[in-house]
């Protein structure tokens, strides 16, 4: 049986009396072409936690969820805060993963903040401490946002192989140690985004790859190498946007170009794995994945090199909790970070944490107050990220930016 | 906060010592672990002492980063004492920490889901039958003491009762234990049936004192071979055990071995790290998984136990040393959700409690204690006052039954 509140406090006088969630919001900001979605945990001790949900599709889209779920997080004790993440994904386990883990994962993170500054601490000394307090990153959607949404971030559209060059070496002098970049289309005179595996554009449903898909591929990546040079590791993702079929030829076309992973998802750890196997180059992957349970049998293939996990949509302790399971299998791990500077200081805590560290994904082109989303803004010194001070994540989110950049309400049709 | 010193103190357990280790800060704050030089790990003192030089102005509370170097360091050597050595350290590490917090252990990570903790009686009975005077406790002789200690583990509220192999030898029952070379000679540790009857009648005699609501087990060690596990096995299902515990270093055979019988099959009690539980998981070798927290560290206890969930395993804290391994157990089961028990030989010397304060027990459960770090105290006088003997491998070998006829000396 459970102790009330009351005998807790009693019993344990030496520490102050036993938090309780008072009210869980959310909010949201529009940065230039996608949402950020916060989440603001408050207590009754005046401490409140932060933490992220960010979703490409739309965070608001969560709100329900949240809702539902927030009835069992109030007045539950965020120092044991394992105990409210396990109750909630009893009552939900016949609907586990997806928005449901998404949505207990931001409720554990903002936990864990409240959890952390209540004792003094960062975040990842909860956890053991720092293995590393500078986290190498590298240069993620590189050019990729420069196709569509260069005003956004206050750069020069990328328009031209020549282009793609110049932008390799801004990376090389930028600091970082690597750069990622998605699938280019040329046509046409211009660079497109192909991504049918997200969205319907040309080639979807379909994800059949073909030949002009493939040069285009090799004059990105080359362009790219001419212009970054050979220190700078060179990532390309595939998601899902073509069929194990494709993925074989693209790392065939892409060998050449010395590359650092080749990224890819898939939802069969066996083909996965073959196809690990079947490449010249090591296979990232696993940043769709929720918890443990959903990353055991990738693992136990053997179905890549570098573990991609989402620190957002898992959690850090769940996080965490998988990355020791990697690391068992020789697994090194990599944050899916793609999101506000809160979610790069929660990245940040997890790269902080793990000795099984491979290196931080971060955005670097961003619309012109991204830095100003937290307080303090993060540092970030010779392409690393600076572990931050203080208690829990170290920053906090800054509302009134956040709502001077509100997302527009959805428009009727 | 950095460490200054770090220091081993033996005391006499009875018939083996109580190892603790003790961890000096500059800021006052002292850390305590207790560790075992008894489980096979001859020599363990000196691997601390070795291993710890490495931590001496080290901040306690960076404890992954530490863990790390020194596992780093003792790479070609995996397992074994430099494990046990790296756990100990980081058990002193963890009690600083969580005490410069104020906080207990199971109150880091994730925090404590539980406070109440079901306690299995381990070993049940088994040292009263060689060392009842020690323990202030009646002697178990005969089959009929072992249905009365039944009787009262039932009475007293324990969820499960584990029994070691006892079998009749000079005309009283004696621990069978020829797997740890018991006798003088290691047997080939077959099943013989004469045997498998015997255990048989133990068992059935314990049921009959627990009653049908108290769960059994039988701990059978390392003491047989796969087909002898297989054949004991099956000739105990009537008897509806909870588990037969075993000691494996080969997952496929313990797969086997789960394969062939309805019982469920418990292990790990000498496996150190996930590593080393992996192939068990991977090969579906366990229903339980046994996890030693001083032989492998808190927070690799923690790993080992999350990394059993996703196996839809749970976790039972093993502890057979003192009070404070004790505690220090019972922080792990404070903090996991997938617990099936703590795990405690219960019987222990007269002046235990002398040496560290006695964990609170009501009806069976353990009460985590509420206090910074593992909750109890430890009293140093007290320990330095009562130093281990130098004879306890010619007490234990001469106490032990010996394996079978071929190895009566």
């Amino acid at each position: 049986m459970m102790r009330t509140s009351e005998s807790e406090h009693e019993s344990f006088p030496w520490r102050p009396k036993t938090m309780r969630v008072t009210k869980i919001e959310e909010l949201h900001c529009l940065a230039g072409w996608r949402p950020f979605s916060f989440l603001k945990v408050s207590t009754d001790e005046g401490l409140v936690g932060w933490s992220e949900f960010s979703m490409p599709f739309g965070g608001m889209q969560l709100s329900h969820v949240i809702r539902a779920m927030s009835g069992l997080v109030i007045g539950e004790d965020p120092q044991r805060f394992e105990r409210t993440i396990t109750t909630l994904a009893a009552t939900r386990v016949q609907s586990n993963g997806g928005l449901v883990q998404i949505t207990i994962s931001a409720i554990e993170n903002a936990l864990i903040d409240i959890k952390a500054k209540a004792l003094g601490i960062r975040a990842c000394d909860l956890f053991g401490g720092a293995v590393r307090e500078q986290v190498p990153m590298y240069w993620s959607h590189c050019g990729t946002y420069r196709l569509r949404n260069a005003a956004d971030c206050n750069v020069l559209p990328l328009r031209t192989l020549d282009d793609i060059v110049k932008l390799g070496e801004e990376v090389k002098a930028s600091g970082y140690r690597a750069l990622k970049t998605n699938t280019f289309i040329f046509k046409d005179g211009e660079i497109g985004s192909y991504r049918p595996g997200l969205s319907r554009v040309p080639g979807h449903p379909e994800c059949n790859i073909d030949n002009e898909i493939l040069g285009g591929m090799a004059d990105q990546l080359a362009a790219l190498r001419q212009g970054a040079g050979p220190d700078i590791g060179l990532m390309i993702d595939l998601n899902l946007h073509v069929h194990p079929e494709g993925l074989r030829r693209v790392a065939r076309t892409i060998a050449p170009y010395d590359m650092t992973w080749l990224e890819y998802d898939l939802y069969d750890p066996a083909a996965m794995a073959r196809l690990r196997h079947q490449i010249d180059m090591p296979l990232a992957s696993y940043e769709c994945l929720f918890g443990r349970r959903v990353f055991r049998p990738y693992f136990e293939a053997g179905s890549a090199d570098v573990a991609i996990i989402d620190v957002l949509w898992n959690g850090l302790g769940e996080s965490l909790k998988i990355a020791a399971m990697a690391d068992s299998f020789g697994v090194n791990v990599a944050p899916h970070n793609y999101y506000s500077p809160l979610a790069s200081a929660i990245s940040g805590h997890f790269s902080a944490a793990v000795p099984n560290f491979s290196i931080m994904e971060t955005d670097v082109d961003v619309v012109p107050w991204h830095d100003d989303i937290v307080t303090p803004a993060l540092r970030v010194e010779n392409g690393c990220f600076i572990l931050p001070d203080g208690p829990g994540w170290g920053v906090e989110v800054n509302e009134e930016v956040v709502r001077a950049h509100p997302v527009p309400a959805p428009r009727a049709n | 906060m950095r460490i200054t010193e770090i220091q081993s103190l033996h005391a006499d357990g009875g018939w083996r010592p109580f190892s603790y280790l003790k961890m000096s800060t500059d800021e006052g704050q002292v850390g305590w672990a207790e560790y075992s030089t008894n489980f096979g790990s001859i020599g363990l003192s000196d691997t601390i002492d070795r291993l710890g030089a490495r931590l001496i102005g080290s901040d306690p509370r960076q404890i992954t980063a530490k863990v790390s170097e020194l596992l780093a360091a003792t790479r070609q050597s995996p397992g074994g004492n430099a494990f046990q050595a790296i756990a100990a350290l980081q058990n002193c590490m963890f009690d600083i920490k969580a005490k410069a917090l104020e906080v207990p252990v199971a109150s880091l990570f994730g925090g404590i889901i539980r406070d109440r903790i079901e306690l299995h009686w381990s070993a049940c009975g088994a040292n009263r039958t060689a060392y009842s005077d020690l323990l202030g406790v009646s002697p178990i002789r005969t089959i009929a003491d072992v249905t009365t200690c039944a009787r009262d583990g039932a009475a007293r509220h324990f969820k499960a009762l584990k029994s070691k192999i006892l079998v009749s030898h000079g005309g009283a029952l004696r621990q069978y234990i020829p797997g740890f070379g018991s006798g003088g000679r290691p047997t080939a540790l077959n099943a013989e049936p004469s045997l498998v009857r015997e255990i048989t009648r133990l068992m059935e005699a314990l049921r009959d004192g627990a009653g049908r609501k108290v769960e059994l087990m039988l701990d059978v060690d390392c003491n047989f071979r796969t087909d002898g596990l297989i054949t004991l096995a099956r000739a105990l299902e009537p008897l509806d055990l909870s588990w037969i515990e075993v000691d494996s270093i080969d997952p496929q055979a313990l797969a086997l071995l789960r394969n062939a019988t309805s019982v469920p099959i418990a292990s790990g009690e000498t496996l150190y790290g996930r590593d080393q539980f992996r192939p068990f998981f991977e090969a579906g070798s366990l229903d339980v998984a046994v996890v030693n927290v001083p032989s492998n560290g808190y927070a690799e206890a923690l790993r080992i136990a999350q990394m059993a969930e996703p196996y839809e395993i749970n976790v039972v804290a093993h502890h057979h040393l003192g009070n404070l391994a004790l505690a220090m157990s019972a922080q792990l089961c404070a903090a996991i959700p997938n617990l099936r028990a703590l795990d405690t030989e219960v019987d222990s010397v007269t002046w235990q409690d002398e040496l560290v304060s006695a964990p609170e027990i009501q009806d069976g459960h353990l009460i985590l204690a509420d206090a910074p770090g593992w909750g109890v105290e430890v009293h140093e006088d007290a320990i330095r006052a009562r130093p281990a003997r130098t004879d306890y491998e010619t007490r234990f070998d001469r106490n032990a039954a010996a394996g079978s006829a071929e190895a009566v000396a």
